[in-house]
Order: structure tokens, then sequence, then C-alpha cells
């Protein structure tokens, strides 16, 4: 049997199970001769990243193939990359699932290898796998025989493993701190997507801007989060109109119902009866103590660029996006209701939670030109099927950088909603700063956000 | 007591009480019941498969009488005739030149109907019975027919192979594989089959088909309202359980339904249903939609990797001490044992009485598992 984990019992149905999910993952990802492998190889690949591995003792190694695995998984979780990930996969089905996929392509790639370089073969059969002293307890005392003797081709071997590893693993530095910075900060839910997206990355480079844009996204929102406490809107003491009451006390009495305010001109008698009564119908009032807000937040190719630099995912910059975003999810973090979409020419999925905020931000693509009339006429739209939403306010959050905005929509829009205000960042638009509320945004820092806090 | 009020709490405490009768008085049959009592609830048709003499047919007897509903039975075999399910043609119309059935009695008629050996039947029937299964009518000559039969239950030792029954086996969405108790359960079984045998000479209806209406009426009435925030908690477990086991778009489409009634048997309101208990009852409702016997394994796997995130932590744990036990790593296998009781006391003592109950096997069989290594672990 191939499998090289003293615990892992292979013969259970969930283990077959796990086995099974790492096929479907892998067919997922087109890694190809997923189905010729042993189940007790996929098994592992799972269970090195769900567990913490145990390796059994190597002198029971048999075929080359066993070997070989064995040697993959010794190296792989001897590694940096592995202390990193496997603090974030840990317990984790679906990030062990991934993983197990990036592992399961080390091993095709060298067992193609292998089976082609009569060289690395000869290693392969001439050499029991050392077991590294750091694995576990259990694994020291089964130092295998031959474990000492390291030619040169062996070392070839091993050579060849680590840079299998590191083309197929990558470089995973920082990753668990940024998670746990994520689950702190935004919850145990964004900090799985975000891992997600992290682990699912397929180069290094496209994992250094997802990091860039986390950083940037954390730093900022952390900081106003702290800073800041937003919308006391309770004092404001006028609330919503909703539904009718019996009067209870007299400060109600502004609300009476437009029936009982004829009472008054035309039969005083009654009116006064249902004074006495305690049966006069008001408007009952409920007060919104959270923000109720509706953001469209522009993501055309110029928001993801800085202010004042014109060079999209600039390592240490923060970009026009992950700026408008920090203010969404602070909103959505201090408990209001917010719902969000972004739009480009087109306006994109209504979204309604903050984990779908953050993974829809780092999978943005930054393309397409901007159509603010199409945005807002989409909000006018929701706000139709939807009538609950005339009660929230939209902010539009945009750099303005449209060559035609229809006025009519805007004010349709200022119309349907409770108000309407736009964030005009880092540039102009005439139309806009004619017909609405319009706030201009020069600098990309904290200072301006609590500004736009407070304005919206 | 009046079982006509349909006041959909009073239907739901009826329909417990029937729930509770019929787990009373089968022996370890919990599972078929529940799946009987999802069927009803939801107008599902509902194929129980297993040998001769695993209480099939007094299964669905006794929910008849105990819902106080008229049933219809009948073992099909291929010369069954196809008067004999939808009624004889009026020989007295037939002299006055009119072709006409007499109804009464037949399947049109009854709430209840259960077809023994279905798959044996010839092909006039399968044709009858798929627009009876599908449409609750019957294609009647010239006349379409509306058929009383609220649930359909079917009975067979087989699934079938025969390509041309497909068609009707998908018809029965929900099913049960029934098995003979192990041999160390015989004697209790034969004090319960004794038992069994004179209750069900007296039993009293408990509940009525208008409690049934009432209840289907609301849960659909329920996913009208909410199918979009139920579909978000139910879809993403059933898209991952089909990569496992193939189940037709037609049943995909029922499984909210199924959930749904799954926590009404099982005590829970309709107000009170929130995205963990849809989580549990969609797990748990998916074991009924197999399609072989072979695939009870790629369910029991499936619900163990979906079960709430401390009991699967617990299975984990004795998982990976069994694996320890057989390569010697005793030490490391007692550490796991001893972790995996501590979390089991933990989330007994946290869980609610009504979570543990629908856990109560999968915590049942885990205490045994594990007094069995802690056993073990102790004598090396």
């Amino acid at each position: 049997m191939p499998g090289v984990l003293a615990n892992v019992d292979y013969g259970d149905l969930l283990t077959i199970f796990r086995a099974r999910e790492v096929i479907i993952e892998a067919r997922k990802r087109f890694v190809t001769k997923i189905d010729k492998l042993d189940p007790e190889i996929l098994a592992d690949s799972f269970y090195i990243h769900y567990r913490t591995p145990i390796l059994k003792n190597p002198s029971s190694l048999e075929s080359i193939k066993e070997k070989l695995w064995y040697m993959i998984v010794s190296t792989y979780i001897n590694s940096p990359e592995y202390r990193e990930v496997s603090k974030v996969t840990k317990l984790n089905s679906k990030l062990s699932r991934i993983m197990a996929t990036k592992v399961i392509r080390v091993y095709i790639n060298m067992l193609t290898k292998v089976e082609r370089n009569e060289i690395l073969k000869d290693a392969l059969e001439s050499n029991i796998p050392k077991p590294r002293s750091d694995v576990s307890s259990n694994e020291k005392d089964s130092q295998g025989p031959g474990s000492s003797s390291s030619p040169l081709e062996f070392k070839l071997l091993e050579q060849e493993v680590r840079t299998q590893l590191s083309i197929n693993i990558g470089n995973l530095k920082g990753i668990d701190e940024m998670v746990s910075r994520v689950k702190s900060l935004l919850g145990a839910s964004v900090g799985h997507e975000v891992a997600e997206l992290l682990l699912n990355a397929e180069e290094d480079s496209e994992r250094v801007k997802l990091m860039n844009m986390l950083r940037s996204l954390i730093k900022l929102v952390s900081s106003i989060k702290r800073e800041y406490e937003i919308f006391e809107e309770a004092s404001e003491g006028k609330g919503v109109p909703e539904g009718v009451k019996k009067m209870r006390s007299i400060d109600e009495f502004r609300d009476t119902t437009p029936s009982e305010q004829a009472l008054i001109k035309y039969s005083k008698a009654l009116f006064a009866y249902k004074l006495g009564t305690s049966n006069l119908t008001v408007r009952e009032r409920r007060l919104d103590t959270k923000p109720k807000l509706y953001l469209l937040i522009d993501k055309s190719g110029s928001m993801f660029y800085t202010v004042s630099n014109r060079v999209p995912h600039e390592v240490g910059s923060l970009s026009k996006i992950v700026w408008a975003t920090s203010i969404a999810l602070v909103l959505a973090l201090k408990g209001g209701k917010i719902v969000v979409r972004y739009f480009d020419r087109q306006a994109h999925e209504l979204i309604k939670d903050k984990r779908t905020i953050v993974k829809t931000l780092l999978t943005l693509t930054p393309l397409g030109g901007t159509s603010i009339t199409t945005a807002v006429r989409t909000a006018i739209q929701d706000a139709k099927e939807n009538p609950k939403l005339r009660t929230y306010r939209l902010i539009l959050i945009t750099d303005g950088e449209d060559d035609y905005v229809n006025p009519e929509t805007l004010i349709e829009a200022k119309k349907t909603y409770r108000d309407f205000k736009a964030i005009l960042v880092g540039n102009d638009n005439q139309v806009i700063e004619k017909y609405i509320s319009t706030l201009k945004i020069r600098n990309l820092d904290i200072k301006e956000a609590k500004e736009v806090l407070k304005t919206i | 007591m009046s079982i006509m009020s349909t006041n959909p709490q009073e239907a739901i405490s009826r329909i417990r009480d029937v729930y509770y009768k019929l787990n009373e008085i089968f022996f370890k049959f919990n599972n078929e019941i529940t799946g009987i009592l999802i069927s009803t609830l939801s107008r599902e048709n509902y194929l129980l498969i297993g040998p001769p003499g695993t209480a099939k047919t007094t299964l669905v007897y006794a929910l008849s009488r105990l819902l106080n509903a008229k049933w219809f039975y009948r073992q099909l075999t291929k010369f069954t005739d196809l008067e004999e399910v939808i009624g004889p043609i009026n020989i007295a119309k037939l002299l006055e030149g009119k072709v006409e059935r007499i109804y009464a009695n037949s399947i049109v008629d009854c709430e209840f109907a259960l077809l023994d050996e279905i798959f044996n039947a010839s092909s006039a029937i399968l044709n009858t019975l798929l627009s009876i299964l599908n449409e609750r009518v019957i294609y009647d000559g010239d006349k379409i027919v509306p058929v009383k039969t609220w649930t359909v239950f079917g009975s067979s030792n087989r699934v079938p192979d025969e390509e041309e029954l497909q068609a009707l086996y998908d018809r029965f969405p929900l099913r049960v594989f029934t098995e003979y108790v192990d041999p160390d359960d015989t004697e209790p079984l034969m004090i319960k089959g004794w038992e069994l045998r004179k209750e069900l000479e007296k039993i009293e209806p408990l509940a009525s088909m208008e409690d049934i209406y009432s209840i289907n009426k609301i849960t659909i009435s329920y996913l009208d309202n909410n199918i979009k925030d139920v579909s978000k908690i139910v879809s993403p477990i059933v898209a991952n359980y089909v990569e496992h086991v193939p189940v037709s778009n037609r049943t995909r489409v029922k499984v909210p339904l199924y959930a749904l009634t799954y926590l009404v048997i099982h005590g829970f309101t309709l107000e009170n249903i929130n995205s963990t208990l849809l989580r549990v009852a969609t797990v748990k409702i998916l074991k009924y939609l197999i399609h072989n016997r072979e695939q009870i394994n790629d369910y029991l796997a499936f619900a163990s990797a979906h079960l709430p995130e401390d009991l699967l932590r617990i299975t984990e744990l004795t998982n990976e001490a069994k694996a320890l036990i057989s390569n010697y790593a005793i030490s490391e296998a007692k550490e796991r044992v001893k972790d995996a009781y501590k979390m089991l006391q933990e989330l007994k003592e946290r869980w609610s009485k009504l979570m543990i109950k629908l856990f109560e096997s999968e915590i049942n069989e885990l205490e045994s598992l594990l007094n069995k290594l802690k056993d073990i672990v102790e004598e090396r």
C-alpha cells in the first residue's frame, strides 16, 4: 500500500471520500493522469494538509512509486512553504483539497521524470528515503536502513523534487499572517475566502498582487475602524415612517394619520373621543440606528490606479478601488445594511455581504470603460423591484472618467432614494457636481475616508 | 380528540405523534419511518427496496391506519391486468355503448397506493403508472381522469437494470433500502414483532390526511416566499453531493421541500428554521436520494464530511486513533482518544437537546467506537 501516513485509516469511508474529492478538485484544475493514482496517495495529499502528518516507517517502502511519494511528502512537510500553508489548511477541507492538487502535480511530474531518467530511477531504487528528524516523534524511532547513503544521484533527485515543489506550490510567505489578520478584522468567513483566493493563485505574481491589495485594504479598514465611530443616526431622532399604530404619547401627535387630521376639521367631538380613549392612530416611526447604504463603486481600469500614479497594482500603493471598497467594508463592519454594485460599462452583481465584497474586489479585472448612467439606472431599477431600498442612501464612488452622464437619470435617482451623494476620487465631473451633492477626494488617506463617512 | 382541525401547529404535533408511534411499534425502523413521512408530507413517491419480510408493506399499512387514509394495495406481476389497478370497465354502460370505468376502490379512489413488486408490472400498467406518479392523472381512452392518490409507495427487492424501467425508477425520488436486522438483534425483533401484530389490530388514527395537506401547504408556501435564501444554503451541499451520487434535476429542485419536512417531523417549527438546521436537514435527507445499495457507503462518507464542525473533529480524531493503533503508535493514539472524549463531552454539554437528537445515532456510534479504542490503548 503506497500510503505513507501513520495517522490515516486508508480503509475508512471518510478517507476514501476525501481521496475522491481530491480527484474531483484535480479534474477541475486539469491535472492530468489523476485517475491513475492510488487512492492512498490522494488521501495522503489531502491529510498532510488537513491533519498534522505522522510518517510511517520508510523501511516498508517497496516500489519506486512509493519511495518517490514518500520522498516528496517528506521534503514538502519540512519546507518553509508547508510550515506556512499548513497553519491555514489545518482542519479546512476545501483549502486542503486545493493544496492536495498542487502536491499531486509535483508527484505526477516527478513520476514522468523518473520514468524517463535512468539516473533518477537508480537513485530511488538504491536509496530508501531518509525521514526528517523534525517531522514527528513517531517517525524519529523509525529511521530506515540505508538512509545514510546520499550519492550524487540522490542529491540530484532531491534537487529535482525541491524544484518541482517550488514551481507548483509557489511562494506562500506571509499567507498565514495575512489570513489571520483578515479573520480577526473581517471575520472567519472572509478569512477563508481570502485564503482560498491566495492558495488558488496559479502564479506568484498574481499572489503578490492580491497580497498587496489586501495589505492596503486591511491597513485602511483597521485604521478607520479604530479611530472613528460612524453614524450616530439614532441621535437624529427622526426615523423612517413605517406602518401605523395607536398614539401612546403626546410627542407622537405630529404623526397623526391624514384621516385623523380630517377629524379635527369635520368632527371635533369624535376626535376628542378618540384622543380621550387613546384610540388615535399615528404613523409609526422606526429609528434607523444603523446606516443603510447602496454603494455604486466604479471598477473601470482607471480606478485601479492611485490618485497620482497611473501604475496599476503598484506595491505599497493604495488604489482608488481599494480605498472605495474599504469604505464599504467599514460600513458593513459597523453593522450597517450595505449593498454594493461594482460597475464599469455595465453594472455587476448586487452584493450584500462583506465576504463577497472582498472576494469581488480581489477578483475584479481592471478593464472596461465607465458608464455612470447605466449604473445609476440599474440602482433605480433595483429600488423599483425592491421598494425597501428606497429607504437607503445611494452613494456613487467614481473617479468621474465618463464623457457623458445623463442628468435626468441622476435626478430620478435622487427622487427614488432617500438621498443621493457622489464621491469623486481624484477627478472632476461637471454634471455630477451640478446635479448631486458631491464630495471631492484628493488624497486616498484615512483622513479623507473619515470625511467621506461623516458626510454620507 | 378532533383530528379534523387543520391548525398547522396542531397538525405538526399530531404528525409528530404518528412519527413516535411508528418508531414505537417497529423495530429499528427510524430511517424507513422518517423517509415515509418525508414523502407523505412533501407529496412525493417513495420506494422501499429490500428483501421480502422486512416490513415494507406493514409500514405503509400502519401509516394508512394512523392517518385514517384509504389505501390501495396490489402485488404486480407481468400478468396483472390494468383493470386490477385502475378499475374494471362498467359493463352496464358498455351495453349502452359507452366506455366507462368503475373507479371505486381502485388506485384512483385511494389516498395511498402501495404497488408491491412494482418493476414486475407489464408495459401497459407501467405507462399508466408514469402518468399517475408524475401528474396524478390517468389517460383513460379519450378522458383525463384525476387521481386522488396523494402518495404512491412502491416496493421491490431489486433495483431495475432495464433501460425501460429507468424513467419509472426516477419517478420515485425518495428511496430507502431495507434489510434484515443483525443476528444479535433477533430476540428484541421477535418480541417487537409480536407486539406489532397486536398493535396493528387495535391501531387508531392519531392524525388525518387534512393534517398532511395543511403541513404540505405551509411548507410549500414557506419555500415560495424564501426559496432564494433557502437555496443559497441548500444548493452548495446538493452540488457537492451530486459530484458523488448523480441526482436528477427534477429531484434536486425538490430537495428544499424534503429538508423542511424533515425538520417539521423532528419538531422544528418553520419560524425557528435557521441556516444550520437547514444544512443538517439537507445532509440527512440526501440519504433517500441514492440509486442503489452500493451508494449507501458514498452517502455515509458524504454525511461524515458534512457533519457539524465539532462532531466532524471528533470523527477525525477517532479515525486518526484507529490508524495510529494499526501502526503501533499507541501513545499518539491514546492522546487522540483522550481529546476525542473531551470534545464529545463538551459537545454534549453545549448542544441543544434537539440537536443531539438529530445526531443521536452518530454520537452513539462514535461513543461506542471510542470505548473500544480506549480499551485497546489501555490494554497495550
